[in-house]
């Protein structure tokens, strides 16, 4: 059986998040990036691999960004589209092949998908993820860990 | 919302610690120890359950034996002294036994949608060891002494919101008892208090069983749970505006209102007298060895003293005394001084005040939309009104850009360096220097012709995408912002963590540093079977 990694929907966006960063994307960029990974995932829908696959990709998430700021003159193509279509205008209904978002949500091949706020991936995507996400974290020295958190040689008491 | 002022700030009736109390009590929560198997070493576990008229929440105990050279308060300790999780109704054996696997290893252990908050707590080295002496011997305390310190153990950490596996917010907000910022954060802590006082009682008995005594209830009031702080608030000020705003603007709001009374009853008067009596003892009690503290404190001492001075002589016959007041202090009073009387003034009006403790939450799932469509000419307009400020930093002065907040790999600490003596720390830097990017995106924009969209901009410079949401996010949120550079030389981090800790509901606070900070919770409040036979959830606030 394949093993799997359960996060909380807000701490997975927060891994996201960092990896996307990790992976190179401007700050403001990334914070999209996530979210759209985060709306799938709540959606169960399954692009995880797609959506790591893109973190390579700048250009990628630079244009999906200027489709949520103008979402009049996004032509859908993929589920990437549909995202950020209904990210900024969740009254709209849209639809893309197997995918359609009206008042009801998101269904997938007519099927209501239920919102969870619980993430599962698999360990492997978990670990790629952590290892672009580590990028953002400074390495550990003496100096960093004697004054950078203002602890001093002493904390306890 | 400038940084001075944020550092000044006190605790108030809409603070969240008072927020839970006062639910508690109003809906008459039951309290219950379901459990308490601990060994003579002080190692086990012991469950404490609140139930609220819909829903049961108990706190789930680990209590070990620690090494005194393992004892740190830092996220990179590995061990405490006791460990801790909020359980979402009522755990079962195989769900203690699968937390003991998790919970006592904290951020490397992981919990699941039935856990609400994961925290841990350390003995004071100060006062523990002391304490457990005297009840065994058969004596009491020395008040002073427990005075001085004030808790017996102080957390290092209380997670919640999701992290590390535990129930994301959305799963709880709608809950009436968790709406509220933090509630089951102070539920968490509030019944770790109760968990501390049992365990050393405990331990006493266990030591000397003929002769140990229980704490008199009076000085067992005294003890709180102590908190030990570093830079990880620092960043959640930052990270949130929309949620700071909705805080300080329900302060805001209730202040004006009190401002607004115009004629104050006896009663009213009498019960702001009686907080202003406590406030000596309260300063007394306020121990610091921080040179910026113990500066505060004598400055807060002579604010005291101008205010019992100007009351023997005030009228409050006068039509909107409160407002007289504070007025007056804004001339006469240091910030301390101010901050104090703007929450102390609260405290006669729950009735026209409490209720803005509902509007302190935010829903933050979704990202605020960037209008794309809008020129980069409104943007700038936007910028030159609600970021004057910071265009007016000389970001070329070293000074002005000294530090860098950034993640150690250490256990992902939060940490601040300085930038020029730690030039790599640029490459981990964090999104939490408005104020700089702010500028620089102004001067990008200053640099392309105005008609121009944000989202062509954006496609150009992607870069400021996060600061340019920020900037039209806050410039509808007067509260969102912190006003000031939060890289300077001279920035003061503790400034932050005081403003968070003190909507918590905290007190005493003593810095160790700028940088980290040690403060009371709950201290003098009534515990949980206190508080369900009837004591008063509000008026043991200014303890000493």
């Amino acid at each position: 059986m394949r093993k799997e990694i359960e996060l909380s929907l807000n701490e997975y966006e927060t891994l996201l998040n960092k990896a996307a960063v990790g992976s190179g994307l401007p700050w403001g960029v990334a914070e999209d990036a996530a979210a759209c990974g985060a709306w799938f995932m709540s959606f169960g829908v399954n692009e995880l691999d797609t959506w790591i696959a893109y973190l390579n990709d700048n250009l990628f998430w630079i244009d999906y960004c200027k489709k949520i700021d103008q979402p009049k003159s996004n032509k859908l193509n993929n589920i990437f589209d549909l995202a950020a279509s209904v990210y900024v205008n969740p009254d709209t209904v849209v639809k893309l092949t197997s995918y359609e978002w009206n008042i009801q949500g998101l269904l997938i091949d007519g099927v209501k998908q239920i919102p969870s706020y619980r993430a599962c991936l698999s360990e492997k995507q978990f670990k790629i993820l952590n290892e672009y996400a580590y990028k953002t974290y400074a390495p550990a020295t003496d100096e960093s860990r004697l004054s950078g958190a203002g602890a001093g040689l002493s904390d306890n008491d | 919302m400038r940084l001075d002022r944020m550092g000044s700030m006190h605790q108030s009736r809409l603070s969240f610690l008072r927020q839970f109390l006062r639910r508690a009590s109003k809906e008459n929560w039951k309290f219950n120890r379901d459990l308490f198997e601990i060994n003579a070493n002080g190692v086990g576990r012991a469950l404490y359950r609140l139930s609220t008229p819909l829903r049961d929440y108990t706190l789930i105990c680990f209590s070990h034996d620690l090494p005194d050279e393992m004892r740190s308060d830092r996220v990179i300790a590995s061990a405490w002294d006791a460990t801790f999780t909020l359980y979402d109704g009522k755990p079962t054996l195989d769900d203690l036994a699968r937390l003991e696997k998790h919970v006592p290893y904290q951020e490397e252990g992981r919990l699941t949608q039935n856990e609400l908050c994961l925290s841990r707590a350390n003995r004071s080295v100060r006062l523990w060891d002391y304490v457990l002496d005297c009840l065994s011997n058969g004596n009491q305390p020395d008040s002073d002494r427990v005075r001085d310190v004030g808790y017996l153990m102080r957390t290092t950490a209380v997670y919640g919101s999701g992290k590390f596996g535990s129930a994301d917010r959305r799963v709880v907000e709608n809950r009436e008892e968790a709406n509220s910022p933090f509630q089951l954060e102070m539920m968490t802590v509030y019944l770790i208090r109760t968990f501390v006082m049992d365990l050393i009682e405990y331990l006493a008995k266990i030591k000397n069983p003929d002769k140990a005594v229980k704490l008199d209830s009076f000085i067992r009031r005294s003890f709180g749970v102590g908190n030990s702080t570093g830079l990880g608030m620092a960043p959640f000020l930052v990270n949130h505006p929309r949620l700071i705003h909705n805080w300080f603007e329900a302060k805001e709001n209730a202040i004006a209102t009190v401002k607004n009374v115009q004629t104050a009853t006896r009663v009213e008067i009498s019960r702001f007298l009686d907080l202003v009596s406590r406030l000596k003892p309260h300063l007394k009690a306020w121990q610091s060895e921080h040179p910026i503290q113990i500066e505060k404190n004598l400055v807060l001492g002579r604010d005291i003293k101008k205010l019992e001075s100007k009351l023997e002589n005030f009228n409050f016959d006068s039509q909107f005394p409160w407002k007289l007041l504070c007025d007056w202090s804004e001339t006469e009073l240091s910030l301390e001084g101010q901050e104090m009387l703007n929450s102390l003034v609260l405290e006669p009006y729950g009735h026209l005040v409490d209720s803005f403790g509902d509007q302190m939450s935010c829903d933050e799932a979704i990202l605020f939309p960037i209008d794309g469509e809008m020129t980069i000419s409104n943007v700038k307009s936007t910028i030159e009104k609600y970021y004057g400020w910071a265009l007016k930093i000389d970001w070329l002065d070293p000074s002005c850009d000294a530090r860098a907040w950034y993640t150690s790999e250490e256990k992902l600490e939060p940490r601040l360096g300085e930038r020029y003596e730690m030039p790599e720390l640029n490459e981990y830097e964090q999104a939490l220097q408005p104020g700089r990017d702010v500028a620089r995106a102004y001067k990008d924009l200053c640099e392309l012709e105005p008609e121009i969209s944000v989202a062509n901009f954006l496609k150009t410079h992607p870069e400021h995408r996060h600061i340019i949401r920020r900037c039209l996010t806050c410039s509808e949120l007067p509260f969102s912002e912190i006003r000031d550079n939060t890289i300077d030389s001279s920035m003061l981090p503790i400034d932050m963590l005081r403003a968070k800790l003190s909507f918590f509901g905290a007190c005493h606070f003593d810095p160790r540093s700028d940088r980290w900070v040690r403060i009371n919770m709950f201290k003098g409040a009534p515990f949980p079977n206190e508080l369900s036979s009837g004591s008063d959830p509000e008026n043991w606030i200014w303890a000493p």
